[in-house]
């Protein structure tokens, strides 16, 4: 049955999410575009009126491209959020929470696609400044050619004065990172599911009740979160700065920090999932 | 006929003083049409939506073909909710798609012939569709399911005469004979004339039990009329 939940979930968002992310993949060439053609030490260095104008549009592109950025990141955010509240908890949760499947199945399958379009909008954003920036970059040779024959020594240096010249520290570093980036996508979908769940244990203002938890849970995990990492900072930093310094330390500490995040992300995770489903099971009142 | 529905002492308090259902212990059997009667906050809906699993009680246990609500009586239950449960993006033949979909007991065939007889388009999307024609399309989902148990909460309120020939003719023509029907209504001179068995509730306690034929031989009026000598205000 999560199957059939899947494949339902997909064919009512496939249209709008698909829509949003051309519409950035639009903006995305449109940039790159601009980037190819625009010479910025030519702008700046010519004097006529064309030039001011050019540069009106490209801060004009600049603004529009971070606002597509925004509207596809809140948006998609908000519009699962949304789908979850009126698909369970309001007249439309009379037909879903009567088909014969579980609770698990019903969370499971709105997370997934939630999670499908959230993953497809970072890539989207994420591909779609990378190619601006490298089709800038071959705009801007001149810099890059300085910089790019240092770029091998600077990363050696990096590795060798962080890690202690152990790339392997450094490849597991990018995949704690990577794990942290996945679990912060599925912790936002729950982060929101929990706040929506508990909001209707209210008796009134249901909605409102949602969006104040989501705010506090937010506000608490931030505080607490913040405080512990930037103590492992400070130790960090006071080793790096020791005049026994051994190289790798700073790596080892920084690789401990981001398995603390990535940890702490999909325990709360589980935490938001479970919470939802003991409301969706136990505590299901529907008006 | 075997009980297909068993409530043992259920309870449902919602934190307000006195619970909407108390202690209510009740077998409906199998094969029946039972008109489940009451004025509003006497607990019908409170009983039907625990027995849909869409809210949970605070005591007791509720037995549907001896299980407790789950996937597997939901497998086995038609419910018609007093609300719209459509949603609005959707087409009329992708709701027909959506319900062979989940519950094997969906017979596809039955639901598009009911949707053609009534000239209701299967391309609409629900949101262009009226009030009235929502209500009927979702009866139609309802009873074109082979269920052993249907459940259905205000059927026939708020529209008008025609129509609630046209939602009992439907119930009556559409219905799984082994299965039972469970009515929830207080507009019961309409619907006397189908059901086997009443069961009048007030504040969440049962008052009277019995066939329509009982109730007529030991009050000497219609149920309708009895209904209205037991709540008068």
């Amino acid at each position: 049955m999560l199957g059939k939940l899947i494949s339902h979930e997909w064919k009512d968002t496939w249209k709008l999410m698909t829509i949003l992310n051309g519409a950035v993949i639009v903006l995305s060439v449109l940039g790159m575009f601009f980037a190819a053609t625009g010479n910025l030490t030519d702008i700046f260095n010519r004097e006529d009126v064309t030039s001011v104008w050019v540069f009106v549009m490209y801060i004009s592109f600049i603004m529009v491209y971070i606002l597509g950025i925004i509207a596809l990141s809140v948006g998609t955010t908000l519009y699962f959020y949304v789908r979850f509240y009126r698909n369970l908890y309001t007249d439309q949760g009379y037909l879903m929470h009567t088909l014969p499947v579980t609770e698990h199945e019903l969370i499971l399958s709105k997370a997934i696609v939630a999670f499908i379009w959230k993953a497809v909008s970072v890539l989207v954003v994420g591909l779609g400044i990378g190619a601006i920036v490298l089709t800038f970059a071959g705009t801007a040779e001149d810099i890059f050619r300085e910089i790019l024959p240092y770029g091998h020594e600077m990363f050696d240096e990096y590795v060798d004065q962080v890690y202690g010249g152990n790339a392997g520290l450094f490849l597991l570093y990018i995949i704690v990172m990577l794990i942290t980036g996945i679990g912060s996508i599925i912790y936002s979908i729950f982060l929101g599911y929990v706040a929506i769940s508990l909001g209707q244990q209210a008796k009134k203002n249901k909605v409102l009740a949602s969006v104040g938890i989501f705010f506090g849970i937010n506000i608490a995990v931030s505080i607490v979160t913040n405080m512990i990492s930037q103590m492992l900072m400070f130790l960090m930093m006071r080793i790096s700065m020791n005049d026994d310094y051994i190289p790798g330390r700073a790596g080892a500490f920084s690789l401990g920090l981001s398995f603390f995040m990535a940890l702490t992300i999909c325990a709360l995770a589980v935490v938001f999932y479970s919470v939802t489903h003991r409301v969706m099971a136990r505590r299901l009142n529907l008006e | 006929m075997s009980t297909l529905v068993e409530l043992r002492n259920l309870t449902k308090n919602y934190g307000t003083g006195k619970p909407a259902v108390d202690n209510l212990s009740l077998t409906f059997e199998s094969g029946r049409i039972i008109g489940l009667l009451g004025p509003n906050g006497s607990g019908k809906t409170t009983i039907i939506k625990m027995m849909n699993g869409l809210l949970q009680p605070t005591g007791g246990e509720i037995l549907i073909d001896s299980h407790p609500p789950g996937p597997y009586t939901k497998s086995i239950i038609s419910y018609l909710p007093e609300r719209t449960y459509l949603e609005a993006g959707r087409t009329v033949s992708d709701l027909i798609g959506y319900f062979s979909d989940f519950y094997e007991d969906f017979r596809p065939e039955r639901a598009l012939e009911m949707i053609r007889t009534l000239g209701i388009d299967e391309k609409a999307r629900v949101k262009t569709l009226s009030k009235g024609t929502k209500e009927k399309v979702q009866l139609i989902l309802v009873m074109s399911r082979d269920a052993k148990l249907y459940i259905l909460d205000e059927p026939i309120a708020g529209v008008d005469p025609a129509a609630r020939d046209y939602i009992i003719r439907t119930i009556i023509n559409n219905y799984n004979r082994n299965a039972s029907v469970l009515i929830c209504t207080h507009l019961i001179s309409d619907i006397e004339d189908i059901l086997d068995e009443v069961i009048f509730l007030m504040k969440g306690h049962l008052v009277l039990r019995g066939t329509k034929q009982e109730i007529m031989d030991k009050y000497g009026v219609s149920v309708d009329k009895h209904f209205r000598e037991v709540f008068k205000c």
